[in-house]
């Protein structure tokens, strides 16, 4: 008898810590899926501590638009939201993606020159993890993490560092730094959002240790409105989501590996996102489109200095 | 009577053990005439006072050999000579991140790819600034005069910063940098928000901390010490403007 009420007490307890993690899952995936709608959003950024005393900060940035973010794919361990910005009510723009992976272990990690290391996390590591994976315009990869979502005091956060390239602000504006090592912040909030970044600008050279430039915080807030603020936006992913569907099922090809992978800033002088925009326009093919993306791939793909760091 | 314990530097015998220790050396042979085997301890050498121990007890260092004095002055000069070594190379790093410094300064100020110097002669200037570092120079892009600078030192609370003064070919100030600052207080004079205050005094302009330069609260020391430098500077190249007396 004895035995057969221990027997339940185990079973009750590994089921209640079960329905726990189930429970607490669940509250990831709200607070994940509650960034998706119509967002009035402004961008700030400012400079702030340098070690080096002649260093002289950069003027603050400063901008905002309305941005549609919609959740294309949904499954129990992924979520994948695509923003797009909304400019004059009317015109467009496909902007970021990022990607939420539940206890995912295939993660890549910025190194520089456009060089991204590919790497398996060990399972322990990622236990009650997500992963946030973000791309670029083109859905090149920009960076990604994993870290656990927090859901205490009536705060829903999630909170990690990571390597990653030149902002698209800086990018081609700036050389006199070549990682930014960003501290990202996105907390769930009453208005909608706010993604806050403490951001380090790295000068990083082979074989020597990173030297840090100059401190960044970055303040961007997602403040919910009626969608209809955005229906330029939801009708244009209407037109143009199957051809996207297409670019990520060949980028998925792509990062399908261990190791680096470097791609090149331009071909024939121009950026991908140049090429992938008449792409889009006929709506091309898998084959079409991994021909291109195959262009912009160096293929050696050795590591830069043998390491990652 | 004699504190040896702390430092002393054991002196073994490593010679082979099947021949008599022979010393090669006029100055051994004729001071330690003795036979020993590896690893025999003879004497401690105290490096730091001015006693030498063996197995009978401590003597003063004069009792003993010459062999020991040899040894005791050549571990001071090998100190000596490390410590020499550490610090040169310790300014060579500091020289060299300066130039650094000073180069960046110029090409972002004067918004140029490349730069020749052209060192002025001016005695008034380290005279009048007090340092033995301070230079100045002309600042040529090819053939033409792009401005003029001084690089120099000056004192903050504690230690020194070194700063550079940019001047265009009217003698302006172009701008004013402090390049190396060597202490956690009063870092706040490296803002330009500040610095801009130099920004196109000329020759004949006196700045003055809490005048016509605003104060910095926090920052006081390193501030007046920065403003008068850039007075001291307006003043050498006045002199310069001037020419030689007749």
């Amino acid at each position: 008898m004895k035995r057969v009420i221990l027997l339940g007490l185990c079973l009750g307890a590994l089921s209640t810590q079960g329905f726990s993690q189930e429970n607490k899952k669940q509250q990831d995936i709200k607070s994940i899926k509650d960034m998706c709608g119509c967002y009035k959003v402004t961008f700030n950024y400012t400079e702030t501590f340098s070690p080096e005393i002649d260093y002289e900060k950069k003027l603050d940035y400063t901008s905002g638009a309305y941005e549609w973010a919609e959740a294309i794919e949904e499954t129990p361990n992924k979520v994948s939201i695509q923003h797009l910005l909304v400019l004059n009510d009317t015109m467009v723009i496909k902007h970021w993606r990022q990607d939420w992976l539940y206890e995912n272990r295939n993660v890549f990690e910025y190194n520089k020159e456009n060089q991204w290391i590919f790497s398996t996390l060990p399972k322990e590591q990622v236990k009650g993890q997500w992963t946030q994976m973000v791309f670029q315009v083109d859905d090149s990869p920009r960076y990604s993490g994993s870290a656990t979502w927090i859901h205490v005091d009536g705060k829903n956060y999630w909170e990690n560092r990571t390597d990653s390239p030149l902002p698209r602000r800086e990018h081609s504006k700036r050389n006199d730094y070549n990682v930014l090592s960003r501290g990202n912040r996105q907390e769930i909030t009453k208005e909608g959002w706010v993604h806050e970044q403490d951001n380090n600008k790295i000068v990083r050279k082979d074989g020597t240790a990173d030297v840090l430039l100059v401190q960044e915080k970055g303040y961007n807030t997602y403040v919910k409105v009626d969608d209809e603020k955005c229906r330029a936006a939801q009708d244009w992913w209407k037109v143009n989501k199957d051809f996207w569907s297409k670019a990520r099922d060949s980028w998925d090809r792509i990062y399908d590996r261990e190791g680096p992978l470097t791609l090149r800033n331009t071909v024939d002088d121009k950026p991908l996102y140049r090429y992938m925009a008449p792409l889009e326009a006929k709506n091309a093919s898998k084959k079409d489109i991994h021909e291109v993306l195959e262009k912009f791939i160096i293929k050696d793909n050795l590591p830069i200095d043998g390491e990652s760091k | 009577m004699v504190k040896v314990n702390r430092s002393l530097v054991n002196l073994k015998i490593l010679r082979p053990p099947d021949r008599a220790f022979r010393f090669t050396s006029p100055w051994e042979r004729s001071e330690l005439p003795f036979s020993a085997v590896p690893g025999e301890v003879k004497y401690k050498i105290s490096v730091f006072g001015t006693y030498c121990q063996n197995e009978t007890g401590n003597m003063p260092l004069w009792l003993t050999s010459r062999m020991v004095s040899f040894k005791k002055f050549s571990i001071w000069t090998a100190l000596f000579l490390g410590a020499v070594l550490l610090s040169s190379f310790g300014n060579w790093e500091q020289d060299t991140k300066l130039q650094e410094k000073v180069d960046s300064a110029i090409l972002q100020a004067f918004e140029i790819e490349g730069y020749t110097q052209v060192p002025i002669e001016l005695d008034a200037l380290v005279q009048n600034t007090g340092t033995s570092k301070a230079r100045s120079f002309k600042v040529m892009g090819d053939t033409i005069l792009l401005g003029y600078a001084y690089v120099g030192e000056a004192p903050s609370m504690k230690r020194i910063f070194d700063y550079i003064v940019l001047f265009n070919p009217d003698l302006t100030i172009k701008k004013a940098k402090v390049l190396i600052y060597r202490e956690d207080h009063g870092r706040q004079i490296g803002s330009q928000r500040w610095l801009q205050q130099f920004i196109g005094m000329n020759v004949n302009d006196t700045p003055n901390y809490g005048e016509n330069i605003d104060a910095i609260s926090g920052a006081t020391i390193s501030a007046k010490s920065m403003t008068k430098a850039v007075a001291k500077v307006l003043m050498n190249f006045k002199k310069y403007k001037e020419g030689p007396p007749n």
